[in-house]
């Protein structure tokens, strides 16, 4: 694989530029919102008929889907890659591990945009929607995760 | 930035499935009131030096590439 310079902004510049309904979720969310916690992919959730305008938008990246969109599709999620690795969730829906339907149109509904620098914004889910991400699979890092973000909730509760 | 995995010798300490009623039980738990003043204060220091969101993902990727090369060979060959 080829070595290439990933450049962020870019990335983000792409998907918002299209209009690419697409949510950064996972720890990058987190950092987003303010927590510093480490991490190595990109997690994002994207509109399951906005795929192919996706993978147009960062060919010229160097971004290669590791599926078709009709694959995708089929398997709820794939990768873009080349020397960075983002997972691309697509499924409509996805429940928590105790059976709450967590669905993409209701998070974008409710979705954070946030500003990445001067001139690019991402959206990330809400801060409630977000915990429901980390419930949909069972790991010890989700729960540390879970236990940050609800800090990061009820601190903000507290806020005058 | 070259993607290393974890080694799966190691994966299972950091993936390791909780049983449902583990996880419930911790997820359900409410934060207590140090652990709400602790991440407040984390939250400050950061947004503050990292006022913006590409300022704080860029901080998380140089912190990973440094985390990264620290680790030995054997583990960043891994996935």
């Amino acid at each position: 694989m080829q070595a290439t310079h990933f450049d962020e902004e870019e990335l983000f510049r792409a998907i918002a530029g299209a209009g690419i309904r697409a949510l950064l979720i996972g720890r990058r969310a987190m950092v987003a919102l303010g927590l510093p916690v480490l991490t190595a992919d990109y997690d994002l959730w994207v509109h399951v008929d906005d795929i192919a305008r996706l993978n147009a938008a960062v060919e010229e990246l160097g971004l290669v889907p590791g599926h078709d969109p009709a694959q995708a599709r089929r398997q709820g999620r794939y990768v873009l890659e080349n020397d960075e690795h983002i997972d691309v969730l697509v499924a409509r829906a996805v429940p928590t591990v105790d059976g709450i339907r967590v669905a993409f149109d209701e998070v974008w509904e409710r979705r954070i945009e946030l500003r990445y620098s001067p001139t690019v914004n991402l959206a990330v889910p809400a801060l409630d929607d977000l915990i429901l991400t980390k419930r949909w699979s069972m790991r010890d890092r989700d729960v540390a995760d879970i236990r940050l973000l609800e800090a990061l909730r009820a601190s903000q509760l507290d806020e005058p | 930035m070259t993607r290393r995995s974890i080694a799966p010798e190691i994966a299972h300490l950091v993936d390791a499935p909780l049983s449902e009623q583990e996880f419930l039980e911790r997820v359900r738990r409410p934060p207590t009131a140090e652990e709400i003043a602790e991440v407040r204060e984390l939250v400050r220091w950061f947004t503050r030096r990292y006022p913006t969101v590409g300022e704080r993902l860029g901080y998380v990727r140089r912190a990973y590439a440094r985390w990264n090369r620290r680790l030995p060979v054997v583990v960043r060959r891994g996935g």
